[in-house]
């Protein structure tokens, strides 16, 4: 078993249901996910991708393993930029706990090279999103931002 | 939040979510190399007060513990204080710095 390259947790103020259902529904994602639309039949071995809403794809990627509700492994290869495409695939847990009537959330990275363009910009993607998500689902409105620095 | 605000106030636990920043996923034993002069008692006790305050999640890969840092609650603290009260600032402080620069051409 590998170690994470990052580990990344937010407690969100909604029902973990509330909260899985924003990991894949894309009509959640597309509020909190730079614009993008999650699409996947969410059957082990499916693919996944996060799509813009032109229809282009911005990541591809393949279900490793699923227990809805609770847990979903995935693939992630970014499709935004050549560079990050040529690195290859990202691995992502996304888990989903009740934490005392709030939702914990926590999005593990692994097989992300040290020093590799995607290491440096998953990190703040990740913050984003994810604290995007919490703002999305505990105000119902985001930040209408489309990059991780806000440009 | 309180907590994230408390955890933040120690030059140590600062370090070690500095030193965690340029490496993440350290153990215990890594950590206690950047704090020579504290026990491993003390660095695990900062460490607790860390991942009380959403800081730092841990993770156990075998025998080992590793450290994560957790930036999400400062993004948080961000979206709660810093673009609210200083952003029109760092706007109006930018177009001062652009005034400057295009005077001094």
């Amino acid at each position: 078993m590998s170690k994470p390259v990052h580990v990344y947790q937010v407690i969100i103020n909604a029902p973990a249901d509330i909260v899985w259902n924003a990991i894949v529904d894309g009509d959640v994602t597309v509020q909190y996910f730079f614009g993008t639309r999650i699409d996947s039949s969410w059957e082990p071995g499916a693919a996944v991708t996060y799509a813009y809403p032109d229809g282009t794809k911005a990541s591809e990627g393949e279900v490793l393993s699923i227990d809805p509700g609770k847990r979903l492994e995935m693939t992630f290869l970014p499709l935004w930029d050549p560079e990050l495409t040529a690195e290859g695939a990202a691995r992502e847990v996304w888990t989903v706990e009740d934490a005392g009537g709030a939702t914990k959330l926590t999005v593990e990275t692994f097989d992300i090279a040290e020093g590799g363009k995607i290491h440096t910009e998953f990190a703040g993607g990740h913050v984003y999103i994810l604290s995007n998500l919490k703002t999305l689902l505990e105000t119902g409105s985001s930040l209408q931002m489309t990059s991780p620095d806000g440009t | 939040m309180e907590a994230v605000f408390k955890a933040i106030n120690d030059p140590s636990r600062r370090l070690l979510m500095d030193r965690l920043f340029e490496a993440d996923g350290q153990t215990l034993t890594e950590l206690c190399a950047y704090l020579p002069d504290m026990t491993r008692f003390g660095v695990m006790s900062h460490l607790k007060v860390l991942e009380e305050a959403g800081l730092v999640v841990s993770r156990k890969v075998g025998r080992n513990k590793h450290h994560y840092l957790n930036p999400i609650p400062i993004q948080e603290i961000y979206r709660r204080w810093i673009s609210k009260y200083a952003e029109p600032t760092i706007g109006r402080m930018t177009a001062v710095k652009a005034l400057a620069k295009e005077r001094t051409k």
